[in-house]
């Protein structure tokens, strides 16, 4: 029983990430045309990682 | 430490050093290494390239200035001009001038190339007069020494009044002086015009430039649109309504600037070049004037009429044989730990539905797709030894003429040689191509360009299904040249799709190509080897996020509902009547008469339809149908299973190398990209216009998929074989 929780459990949230993912992608084509590369493919050309120099 | 001191907009009051934002725009010519030097401040990743367009969104890091402060820097795409003529000029000049709901810019730097100075000193002149702080970041200073060009800096700084740092991006040299020059330059004079104009020009632009501030422009973007607008075909959107106030007032100055026997459309171009080549007189020397670069001399052959093709043709075949052969070592490595890692999982776990779903469903289906990693960074390696050596820019011109005779824009070419990466970045690359109709015609082919996401595709079924066999006394082999066919034949259909495009939906005039030859210069290792970890990170990323998700769906769909088996069957048998029988196997059921006639049986369908998520979903799901319930206990590799693969209703085997070929051909053209669809309805115009873009374009990708595998296949059988 615990077992089978815990595989609809995950197969849920794997369910729940593509349809988050779908939704993002449907988003990014309504974003306006400077919205950059966001929309779920993975190609983000920059880091969020900025360094702090001074 | 922290200083005070009182900012020119506010006069005696002092802020803090460390509390002060300061927003920096970092503008200049394409490819003269802005965004090399916005990674190096920033400490981002922001791509780079050795070619002019690489930089077609604006883009914003962050960074601590010499006295604490927080400066914003904005990186944007490069421009010649203060004339927005594609859609990646007007965001750079949407920064620059606070449109567009863009704050204004508190200092500009513009990044000029040393060795080509003269040109970049019309942008440099341009930006002067709008009367911002503006420092000049003299790049590549070391490319123009190797070249013999010497520029006078301190010279420069007294012509232009502004301060000038010469600077060399990619070693990181003079960046510690630019950051203090971008703060210190706020308390300096702002500048000016850098060259006079005679009292005829002067009175004639008066009343336009009086009209300008009328319609808020301040006087000295007044007096700089006042000069520009002269050769301008039609007033910016940013005037908004003003322009039919501005407007007549642009003619009249016009026939002023005629009347005075000057003409008014070349007459910025000509002012402004007068003035930079007068500078450069006085502050370059050119040691080698006159004399053939070693770029002049590389280019005698790479750009040759026949050498130059035949180069070309060469390097491609050396980049696939390259990807196919030396990454095979590393792929072995990866599916051996692979496999380990799902014997030891499997060792380790009781025998049930947890076990099947972590060693079938994520070990099998993720590790499916991972194995192909080396051969994903070997291809971003290539891109990135090419693109960094100054080489795609000469692909663009090799194929300048092909380009024409199908009706594209040389630029297209760019666009579509980044699609061997990603169609989503190759797309919005198509930003640098001024002609709308040329835009979406690259748009509607830029797909059909086998993006690393099939690599792992091919590489799969000609892994499997094509024969190691040596060409050329060993030089090639087989699978190295068939996986150059697959991408030769998607880049050969777009073309010849283009033309269809450019023939019908999308007529127009084919405009000449105008693209800047950048030095050769020797890849830098760093940068390259950065962009292929970060690519290498996104294939985990993707992996295992996408990859994983779908891989956990897919293992559920094909374990329930469980079956009652009846006893006495063989393993096998249990394993393909589960899997006949479960949620999966009714899908592929259902999809299988569509596929039939292209050879494929219902798993090939359900892999098919799930690769609509990402098309290395193709591959784990593959992975995943073949690993749920194996019947032994050691994990073999998918190509060899595949490759082994049984036909029940036969008896012979059930996947051919026609049948793989077919499945490859589908592969190059069906569109099975979400993300794709969704920029191209972005980068299309949006709305309905640009939903009817997309359909078009998914719908025929698609067709074209679906009947060419069909004709593979049953051509294939037609003659023979099987």
């Amino acid at each position: 029983m615990v077992e089978q929780l815990i595989i609809a459990a995950i197969v849920l949230g794997a369910v729940a990430f593509i349809g988050r993912r779908l939704w993002l992608a449907i988003a990014a084509a309504r974003a306006p045309k400077g919205g950059g590369c966001n929309s779920g493919c993975g190609c983000a050309p920059t880091s969020p990682a900025p360094k702090k120099s001074s | 430490m922290s200083t005070s001191f009182a900012p020119r907009s506010g006069a005696g009051v002092t802020i803090e050093a460390s509390q002060r934002r300061i927003r920096v725009a970092l503008v200049g010519n394409p490819n003269t290494g802005k965004s090399t030097l916005f990674n190096a401040l920033t400490g981002m990743r922001q791509r780079v390239g050795n070619f002019a367009g690489v930089t077609v969104e604006r883009v914003e890091g962050a960074m601590r200035g010499p006295n604490g402060e927080k400066v914003t820097i904005v990186d944007v795409p490069g421009c010649y001009a203060l004339s927005p003529a594609s859609p990646d000029e007007e965001i750079a000049l949407g920064v620059l001038r606070g449109t567009g709901g863009e704050p204004m810019p508190d200092v500009v730097v513009v990044v000029a190339d040393a060795l080509h100075l003269e040109r970049n000193l019309y942008l440099v002149s341009q930006v002067l007069e709008l009367g911002l702080p503006t420092v000049i970041a003299l790049n590549q200073v070391d490319a123009a020494a190797a070249a013999g060009v010497e520029v006078d800096a301190v010279a420069l700084i007294h012509e232009l009044g502004a301060p000038v740092v010469p600077t060399i991006a990619t070693r990181g040299e003079g960046l510690d002086v630019l950051r203090k020059a971008m703060v210190s330059v706020l308390d300096l004079p702002l500048p000016v015009r850098p060259f006079g104009m005679s009292a005829e020009i002067s009175d004639a632009l008066a009343p336009l430039a009086d009209e300008l501030v009328v319609h808020g422009a301040t006087p000295t973007v007044a007096a700089h649109d006042a000069l520009r607008l002269l050769a301008v075909p039609r007033l910016e959107s940013w005037f908004g309504d003003a322009r039919t106030a501005i407007a007549p007032m642009v003619d009249e100055a016009r026939i002023a600037i005629a009347a005075a026997a000057l003409n008014p459309r070349s007459l910025e171009a000509e002012l402004r070049y007068g003035w930079s080549s007068g500078v450069v007189s006085r502050t370059v020397i050119n040691h080698n004037a006159g004399a053939r670069t070693t770029s002049d001399k590389i280019d005698a052959v790479v750009l040759h009429r026949v050498w130059g093709p035949l180069l070309f043709i060469a390097v491609m075949v050396m980049v696939f044989q390259g990807i196919f052969t030396w990454a095979t070592p590393a792929m072995d490595a990866v599916e051996w730990g692979v496999a380990r890692i799902g014997d030891g999982v499997g060792a380790l776990l009781p025998d049930g539905d947890l076990r099947g779903l972590l060693v079938d469903g994520v070990i099998g289906g993720v590790g499916s797709v991972l194995v192909f990693l080396p051969q994903i960074a070997m291809l971003f390696l290539f891109i990135g030894l090419l693109e960094d050596s100054g080489y795609m820019a000469r692909a663009a011109y090799l194929m300048d003429r092909l380009m024409r005779r199908v009706g594209l824009h040389g630029k297209s070419f760019i666009p579509m040689i980044s699609g061997f990466a990603c169609a989503v970045p190759a797309i919005m690359a198509t930003r640098t191509i001024e002609e709308r109709k040329d835009r979406l015609a690259t748009i509607m082919v830029v797909p059909l360009m086998s993006c690393s996401a099939r690599l792992p595709v091919y590489t799969l079924l000609i892994g499997a299904f094509v024969p190691p066999v040596a060409l050329l006394g060993g030089l090639f082999s087989l699978q190295g040249v068939t996986m150059l066919m697959m991408y030769l034949l998607g880049t050969v259909t777009a073309l010849l799709v283009a033309a269809v495009f450019k023939r019908t939906l999308l007529r127009g005039p084919v405009r000449p190509m105008i693209l800047e030859m950048p030095a050769y210069r020797l890849p830098n290792l760093r940068t390259t080897l950065t962009n292929v970890w970060h690519r290498a990170q996104m294939f985990l990323r993707r992996a295992g996020t996408v990859i994983l998700s779908c891989s956990v769906i897919l293992w559920a769909l094909a374990t329930y509902p469980k079956t009652d088996l009846p006893t006495g069957i063989s393993e096998d048998r249990a394993h393909e009547m589960q899997l006949e029988n479960s949620a999966l196997g009714h899908v592929g059921k259902v999809i299988e008469p569509l596929v039939r006639p292209l050879g494929y049986d219902w798993k090939i369908g359900v892999s098919i339809a799930a690769s609509f998520a990402a098309r290395e979903v193709f591959v784990s799901t593959m992975g995943t149908i073949y690993g749920v319930g194996e019947a032994d206990e050691t994990s073999m590799a998918l190509r060899e299973r595949l490759r082994a693969e049984v036909n029940p209703a036969t008896g012979g085997l059930r996947y051919s190398p026609l049948i793989a070929i077919g499945l490859m051909v589908f592969y190059v053209f069906a569109l099975m990209c979400i993300s794709t669809v969704a920029v191209t309805v972005r980068e299309a115009g949006g709305g309905r216009i640009g939903w009817g873009w997309a359909v078009i374009q998914f719908l025929y990708m698609l067709g074209l998929a679906y009947f060419s595998a069909l004709a593979v296949y049953q051509g294939g059988r037609l003659l023979g074989y099987q």
